[in-house]
């Protein structure tokens, strides 16, 4: 029997790029440590290298979105010229420009979702944008129902008739925006996922004075039992509109909600359930459990 | 019920006369645009400068006469000489002046290490017009509330109010 060879494995040192503020050239010379960025890194004294990747899919997605970004801003502006009075936060369905900003908010989340950039998303105690410090529940589930309206395929539903049971005096106030993000994932997939001419219902419930679970319940084809929604890249079905992409990233969102605020009583969980109606069709019923909220001022 | 015109151009008015120096720099020509800066100017926030870039002679003028706010892009936005990014220039504009900062950043973890020292940011990048006016509006109530003292820009307070209480007033 031959001894299985062995392939030399050798490590390239790459300078690094992870961060443009690079702490790390701030340390003592012969310095072998792990950055705030998780990344392994030696200071040689002329440079820092590390064995990580030069450039990460990460990187990638985070520098795509900083050049589609200016690219989208410049498509807003010139909607915002036809059309004063346009808002990326109200999408009126039967104004073109409206529109036109619409699918620039969708470009904008996916990006957004692509880049990860909530594993860095601030911690609470800074004071944000007014509107995005406290949104209101009921527009912002509005607002995203109709945004992800405007992408239509075959495969995509139609005609569905959704009631949305928030109140109009709800609002969330805390890490808004991938609040925002996360409801704007089961509204996508209401629409990827629903049968034409179903019922959709949004509603909140409410669990204490502060918490509420935001639940998506629409009608679809059933899911195999166990089935690993949450699974980064799991899909139900060979031509499912979806990529396994969402679902993994609301659970990602989840947790680094909890984590930010460090809410270690009732954190808030991504739960999901189906209530068989036959053969062909299911109630899929997506719940974000303790969400936190307030009546809006 | 329509809103009381005579207040809301008393109230601009009174915005304009009590007027705030609020300046915006970023690189990028379609962020605060100049349609942007229109609006904002016709709803009553007067008195902002937009440019593109921080010198070392604007910086140098910052420190003798601050602006009330300054609203800054974080990369590419300053001579190296000022700053190594924006961030660096928000916290010392904070360290070294009364001005208020608020950053914007397509990249949001660039506020990762530095939410703490900053008085505000810019969380929605991709703004209309519309956006940008109520995004304006709770930076200058930040600013009203936190950061002047009580009795500086009443002017600008009584404007503020007068405007906003006819605009709720409706309906």
């Amino acid at each position: 029997m031959t001894a299985p060879f062995t392939i030399p494995i050798r490590v390239q040192y790459k300078e690094c790029v992870i961060c443009p503020s690079k702490p790390c050239r701030r340390t003592r010379v012969g310095t072998l440590e792990v950055c705030a960025y998780g990344i392994a890194f030696y200071n040689t004294g002329s440079e820092i290298l590390t064995n990580r990747e030069r450039v990460t899919t990460r990187d990638i997605a985070a520098n795509l979105r900083h050049e589609l970004h200016r690219v989208l801003m410049y498509i807003v502006s010139q909607a915002d010229e036809i059309e004063p009075n346009l808002s990326t936060r109200r999408i009126n369905l039967a104004s073109p420009s409206s529109r036109i900003v619409g699918a620039t908010v969708i470009l904008d989340k996916f990006i957004e979702m692509v880049s990860g950039v909530y594993d860095f998303h601030p911690d609470r105690g800074c004071s944000t944008s007014g509107t995005a410090a406290q949104i209101s529940l009921y527009d912002t589930v509005r607002r995203l129902v109709d945004t992800y309206s405007l992408i239509k395929n075959v495969r995509r539903a139609s005609r569905l008739d959704i009631a949305i049971d928030i109140p109009r005096d709800l609002a969330v106030v805390t890490m808004a925006s991938p609040v925002e993000n996360l409801i704007a994932v089961f509204t996508d997939n209401i629409w990827k996922y629903s049968l034409p001419d179903t019922r959709v219902v949004i509603r909140s419930k409410p669990k204490s004075a502060t918490l509420v679970d935001l639940e998506f319940t629409n009608i679809g084809k059933p899911l195999p039992l166990g089935s690993p929604i949450f699974e980064k890249g799991y899909q139900a079905y060979p031509n499912s509109e979806g990529f396994g992409f969402g679902l993994y990233w609301a659970k990602v969102l989840a947790d680094h909600y909890n984590d930010a605020q460090r809410r270690i009583d009732s954190p808030m969980s991504i739960q999901y359930g189906q209530e068989l109606i036959d053969a062909e069709r299911t109630k899929h019923i997506f719940t974000i459990e303790n969400l936190a909220v307030q009546d809006k001022q | 019920m329509k809103p009381s015109q005579t207040l809301i151009k008393l109230g601009k008015w009174l915005m304009q006369h009590g007027r705030l120096r609020i300046v915006i720099a970023d690189d990028e020509a379609a962020y605060f645009n100049e349609n942007m800066l229109k609006a904002a100017k016709s709803a009553g926030y007067h008195g902002i400068e937009r440019i593109h870039y921080v010198t070392q002679a604007i910086f140098s003028s910052w420190l003798t006469t601050p602006p009330n706010i300054v609203i800054l892009d974080v990369r590419n936005v300053c001579d190296s000489g000022v700053a190594k990014d924006g961030i660096e220039l928000a916290r010392t504009l904070l360290r070294e002046t009364s001005a208020m900062v608020a950053v914007t950043s397509a990249h949001k973890w660039h506020f990762r290490k530095s939410l703490p020292q900053i008085d505000y940011f810019i969380e929605d990048r991709q703004l209309t017009s519309t956006d940008f006016v109520n995004e304006l509006s709770a930076i200058v109530d930040y600013y009203l509330s936190k950061k002047a003292r009580f009795y500086r820009h009443v002017l600008m307070r009584i404007g503020v109010s007068l405007v906003r209480g006819a605009m709720q007033g409706v309906g």
